[in-house]
């Protein structure tokens, strides 16, 4: 089963021409990545519906866009979640728990401790690691089908970063689970994500497995040379050309260059 | 229970390092027969790897005949798959020889030499 289906959603938006298709496979982590006014969030936003889209189909856990009893089954985390500045965890379950019908207290407090998250304190008391940390353990308490992230780790320190990616671990558990998530950390992507979709000016330069991406390509450089190479061409190369196997960030910034052969 | 690390770092691929790793516990009887091994998604999880290719690593290994995954139940180790790890270590040790016999002779080497050669390797090992 598909977590996310799109086709052709477009959306002219600020000198963005957004056309993107895409499927995205549940059971997986899926990373959006692409530079920033790229359409990351314009698509993610037209997914939610917080954006109305010009047109294009959306599929979303099978049924389409605005179907409510789609909201149940997804976590949403877009920059970072809003709560009243003035409650406390105990407040958020309370506000929480009527919108959810498999809502689990005790998994709500099983993850506050493992995040060592604080019941009593203000919400606008909490650093945005905590901040993020609670909406992740939101989304896991309601027992969310899809998580919806729009950089869940940006701006956060490594070690946070790495508690953030332990937690979507954690959530990938359960095979009926899907993480679609846009970042510009590329070595979090290389920690967690099984597929990748690379958007550009709008437009879905790259869509594919993260493993098979990054044995696609060769970075070629020396000797005139300077660019990424499908594997299948390097055979005539001449031999004091160097050859490296690219990271994620090199394919990105290759592509984005258009030195791609 | 899998008591190892995976380095992305590596030019070698990560599901390949997790497939010898595998390998290397079934031959050493770690990993005995019948023996479960951590789900798909859990080894991914412990190791912090990406699923698909903790699940690349599962397949081959099952194509190598070396584990079973039952539908619902689990990944296991299959019975007597050291033969099968031993077969396939002897042939890659075929492979390794054949290459050096090739460059020791390139290399005007005598049998005597090349025999001198392989024990003291064998010596430095454990």
């Amino acid at each position: 089963m598909n977590a996310i289906e799109v086709k052709n959603l477009r959306k002219s938006y600020k000198g963005l021409s957004l056309d993107v298709s895409f499927t995205i496979p549940s059971g997986y982590a899926c990373g959006f990545i692409g530079r920033n006014g790229a359409g990351k969030t314009t698509t993610l936003k037209c997914l939610l519906g917080m954006t109305i889209s010009d047109g294009g189909n959306v599929k979303i856990l099978g049924k389409p866009l605005g179907d409510i009893s789609v909201k149940e089954e997804l976590g949403v985390l877009l920059d970072q979640p809003y709560y009243q500045e003035d409650w406390t965890a105990v407040d958020i379950e309370k506000a929480l728990r009527p919108y959810y019908r498999r809502w689990s207290g005790d998994d709500w407090r099983k993850y506050l401790e493992l995040f060592q998250l604080p019941e009593r304190k203000k919400f606008k008391e909490f650093s945005r690691g905590m901040k993020m940390k609670l909406g992740m353990a939101a989304a896991m308490a309601h027992d969310a089908k899809l998580l919806l992230l729009d950089e869940p780790t940006g701006g956060l320190d490594p070690v946070v970063r790495e508690e953030i990616l332990d937690l979507m671990r954690e959530y990938l558990l359960d095979e009926s689970r899907t993480i679609f998530f846009s970042t510009h950390i590329t070595s979090d992507l290389e920690k967690i994500a099984d597929r990748i979709i690379f958007i550009s000016n709008g437009k879905i330069v790259l869509d594919d497995e993260k493993d098979t991406l990054c044995e696609k390509y060769v970075l070629v450089r020396g000797g005139g040379y300077d660019q990424l190479m499908s594997c299948s061409l390097i055979g005539g190369l001449p031999s004091d050309v160097l050859t490296d196997k690219p990271t994620l960030e090199d394919i990105v910034v290759y592509f984005e260059r258009g030195k791609v052969k | 229970m899998l008591n190892f690390a995976v380095s992305l770092q590596s030019s070698i691929p990560a599901y390949e390092q997790i497939k010898e790793q595998i390998k290397k516990r079934i031959i050493s009887g770690e990993l005995k027969d019948g023996e479960t091994l951590p789900s798909m998604r859990m080894l991914a999880r412990d190791l912090k790897v990406s699923i698909i290719t903790t699940t690349r690593a599962y397949a081959d290994l099952e194509n190598e005949g070396l584990i079973s995954t039952v539908q619902g139940r689990g990944c296991f180790v299959n019975a007597l798959p050291k033969e099968i790890v031993r077969k396939q270590y002897i042939n890659d040790i075929d492979a390794s020889l054949s290459n050096a016999v090739i460059k020791g002779k390139a290399a005007g080497l005598s049998l005597a030499e090349l025999l001198q050669k392989l024990e003291d390797k064998f010596n430095e090992c454990d």
